[in-house]
């Protein structure tokens, strides 16, 4: 009999080959532990059984949050054959269909933006309370602060305003408002005026190390140190091909990878000794670059290694000052100008730190803090608050 | 389980379907039915899959002693009241009882406690199923189903079992034991199936984000909302609604058809009506069908007077309201549609016939949309009636320009953020796209043909690509 082609067996046969070909191939396939562009350990297959070998009916039969159904789902889903070029095609066809924002990502022209829309205003008024507390404890210790605009800042007469994205300046500036006994740095007035250079990544969140010297400059004041010219810097490229964070959002490989620049001084560069604390034990470094980053996925780390909760670093300087600095990551990329003006820079990230900071730190030993945070990340972080408890 | 769910198509589906068309002939394909319908039911239900099988049973034996006894009415109608108060009863204790212990201690200052029975998954629907059968039998309008395995294979046939079409025993008394699987069937139960998925995740799924940003915003408090921003949010469950739950229906029916069986359809492009009459036999027509069978009919429907016929009418559609949801708002929105069907059929329908039809349509689209703020825009957990009412008129107003904003940021955002998606969301509630394709496959040269199951294709991978990563995959209907 010969063989006739019919609509009917061309529908049979195309979708018998996605409904077998799919799950074959994920289950024949290797398969990842961690997915790196989403900086977390892939879901494990979910054990029916305990550790004893006995089976877990509760797992099985109540109705939990996730169930054990749920948690297969989430297997699945972690593991499906061609994941990420599943997401990249989604997120085609939502770009298509006209959505603006992929995943919290604003794409204009070649540069994602995190967008800042909502905060929530109960951990700022705590992070706010928490700092004040500090302060007063501390009536000795002169506390600066340094909110940094994020990209979407620098971008935002180009961006529609019905979406809603919020002022940052306002923002900032109301959080200076109710900080007493701070002295504030503008950071951001500085940044505007070079709006049109690379200050911030492509496809990453952060500012990019130009951003940072800027930043640096307009801190220079505040922190009593007068700021190196640009002219003054070696900058050696270290990686042309970083892709951030914003990357992983939106796996778009239409925009442009981006440059990570160090900035090395020309004269009279100082020693670096870098002591990280991992919070299981103390890693030591002769730079405040971890070059092995740059190997790997998550390149922006190659600043100081990625967040830990103390960093410490002692400088060939003899100046006498050292500096406290409360942060988030984007200080990473600004230490590396604070340094050559500091004899010791105790960086301390309070996400990281469970109980008293001074069970980690001897407070009486620095001549100034520095608190430094990006917009979105103070807009949202809630773990500022135990700060209040340092005497 | 759900239908758009990895692990239903990745495993369950293609391992169900491997045995089924392996199996030699009908009963033991209906061992496959039975087995994939527990299995298929326990995922999402491991302890309530006995409660299916309870009123399963139940109805089975009912169905037995009714045959056996058959010259013995009183024996006959006793059956059929146990099988009727166990499945109301059961439908009551999991879905009502916890509202109505609510609603008396609200209204009368008392303080019984609350079991807070989870609902069973698709109890609204099982037991509906199960119901027509001895109700049917009762009647005589059909045989009696001695073989077990088809009878629990009736009622765990996965692809209806959660969420309709309602699929009644009459409908497949034939099917279930004698049917035949044709090449034709099974690609038009597959282009079926996509096209359900499509609207489901590629469409009702995304214009559901909408709403579901408007409903956070407000957070029933509709004192804030634009006029545009009422209207759009407001048209996004309406869009939301109709494409989950067809989408749900064509599914089930595609599934149904790879498996050889012929399910009633349960949507006509309800939103094309030009009456609310008629979009009610267009809208859920699986359910609209159960009650006028089971209840319009018996308490006399039409034949027994103008006066008769306005309480018939109002009954099924208070009821047909409470079979949606145990809260007040579900019983008005079932009133507010028996209220005007009444109206219909005293002067209103006359009317309707004689303007333009542009009108009659306009009117009955208006009336839905509000039908959905009733439906949707209240807090289902609050059983004040007055704060419901507040609801309601918050809403409405809001879209008459009661808060005096006309459009707003969000409004604006939600238009180009989602225009493209309300533009596909008219276009698939119009029978368009229904036309082209019976063109191609009737007038077309034949190479043409072959574009259908290549778009079906395309359709099934972007759903695909959706469903892999997006989190947002609530089933609208599985709570009724």
């Amino acid at each position: 009999m010969k063989f006739q082609m019919t609509p009917s067996k061309l529908m049979i046969a195309l979708f018998a080959v996605v409904l077998l070909a799919v799950p074959v191939a994920t289950i024949a396939l290797p398969k990842m532990e961690r997915s790196e562009n989403e900086n977390r350990t892939l879901a494990q297959f979910p054990e029916l059984t305990d550790k004893d070998g006995n089976i877990k009916w509760d797992y099985i039969i109540e109705r939990n949050d996730p169930s054990y159904m749920d948690d297969i789902e989430t297997y699945y889903a972690d593991h499906l054959v061609g994941r990420e070029q599943w997401v990249q095609a989604k997120n085609k066809l939502e770009a298509l269909i006209g959505k603006q924002e992929i995943n919290g990502v604003y794409t204009l022209d070649d540069h994602m933006i995190q967008v800042f829309k909502e905060y929530n205003e109960q951990a700022v008024a705590d992070s706010i309370e928490a700092m004040n507390i500090f302060a007063d404890n501390h009536p000795e210790l002169p506390c600066t602060i340094m909110l940094a605009p994020t990209a979407q800042e620098m971008f935002l007469s180009k961006m529609p305003t019905y979406n809603g994205y919020l002022s940052q300046k306002s923002f900032i500036e109301n959080c200076y408002k109710q900080l007493d006994g701070f002295t504030t740095i503008d950071s951001l007035s500085y940044l505007s005026q070079y709006k049109d250079s690379y200050l911030y990544y492509r496809t990453d969140h952060h500012w990019t190390s130009l951003g940072a010297y800027y930043a640096y400059c307009s801190a220079a004041k505040a922190l009593g140190y007068s700021a190196y010219s640009l002219n003054d810097f070696n900058i050696e490229t270290a990686s042309s091909d970083f892709r951030g964070t914003l990357y992983s959002k939106t796996l778009d490989n239409g925009v442009t990878p981006d440059t990570i620049d160090y900035y090395h001084l020309k004269n009279n560069a100082p020693k670096i000794t870098m002591t990280v604390f991992t919070g299981a034990e103390n890693q030591e470094y002769d730079s405040l670059y971890v070059r092995d980053y740059l190997d790997v996925k998550d390149k922006y780390s190659s600043f100081t290694g990625s967040n830990q909760p103390i960093i410490n670093i002692d400088t060939s300087i003899e100046n006498g000052k050292k500096l406290l600095l409360v942060k988030d990551s984007y200080a990473h990329s600004l230490v590396p100008f604070l340094a050559n003006h500091y004899e010791k820079i105790t960086m301390v990230d309070m996400r990281y730190i469970k109980g008293d900071l001074n069970n980690f730190i001897d407070m009486d030993e620095y001549t100034q803090a520095l608190f430094m945070f990006n917009a979105t990340s103070f807009s949202t972080d809630e773990t500022l608050d135990i700060i209040k408890f340092t005497k | 389980m759900v239908f758009s769910s990895l692990t239903f198509l990745f495993a369950f589906l293609p391992i169900t379907l491997v045995l089924y068309y392996l199996m030699p002939n009908n009963k033991i394909q209906n061992i496959v039915i039975l087995a994939s319908g527990i299995v298929f039911y326990a995922w999402g239900e491991p302890l309530y899959v006995f409660v299916m099988l309870l009123s399963t049973a139940i109805d089975y034996c009912a169905g037995l002693i009714m045959h056996k006894y058959d010259n013995r009415p009183k024996v006959r109608l006793a059956c059929l009241i146990v099988s009727l108060i166990m499945n109301i009863g059961l439908l009551s204790v999991f879905k009502y009882l916890g509202f109505i212990i609510n609603s008396a201690n609200a209204w009368f200052g008392l303080s019984i406690p609350n079991p807070n029975l989870p609902l069973p998954i698709g109890i609204s629907f099982f037991t509906f199923q199960s119901m027509s059968y001895t109700i049917d039998l009762y009647r005589r309008n059909i045989k009696v189903q001695k073989n077990p395995i088809s009878f629990i294979a009736f009622v765990s046939l996965f692809p209806q079992i959660v969420a309709g079409p309602i699929v009644r025993y009459e409908d497949v008394q034939y099917e279930i034991d004698n049917r035949t699987i044709t090449e034709k069937m099974v690609g038009d139960g597959i282009c079926r199936f996509i096209t359900g998925l499509g609207k489901k995740v590629l469409i009702a799924n995304n214009i559901g984000l909408l709403w579901t940003s408007v409903k956070e915003m407000a957070n029933f408090d509709y004192s804030q909302l634009s006029v545009a921003t009422a209207w759009l949010g407001i048209l996004a469950f309406t869009f939301q609604i109709f494409f989950d739950f067809s989408g749900y229906s064509d599914m089930a029916i595609g599934l149904g058809k790879m498996m050889g069986f012929n399910f009633p359809e349960n949507f006509d492009y309800p939103y094309m009506s030009h009456s609310i009459s008629e979009f009610w036999r267009r809208w859920h027509m699986t359910l609209g069908g159960w009650f006028k069978s089971y209840i319009y009919i018996p308490l006399g429907g039409n034949r027994k007077g103008p006066a008769r016929t306005i309480f018939n009418l109002l009954v099924v559609w208070t009821v047909t309201g409470i079979w949606h949801g145990a809260s007040w708002n579900f019983m008005l929105w079932g009133l507010y549609f028996g209220i005007i069907i009444v109206l219909e059929r005293l002067f209103l329908g006359k009317w309707l016939e004689k303007i333009p039809s542009f009108f009659s349509w306009l009117y009955t689209f208006i009336l839905v949309v509000f039908g959905w703020v009733l439906f949707e825009a209240i807090d289902q957990t609050n059983v004040d009636i007055v704060l419901m009412f507040q609801q309601v008129f918050g809403y409405i107003g809001a879209m008459f320009g009661a808060n005096g904003v006309f459009i707003d940021d969000f409004a604006t955002s939600a238009l180009m953020n989602y225009g493209i998606i309300f533009a596909i969301c008219i276009l698939g509630s119009s029978d368009i796209i229904k036309n082209l394709s019976v063109f191609i496959k009737t007038k077309a040269p034949k190479w043409a043909q072959y574009s259908i199951p290549v778009v079906q294709l395309a359709v099934m991978l972007a759903s695909i690509a959706y469903l892999s990563t997006a989190t947002y995959n609530p089933f609208l209907y599985f709570n009724f």
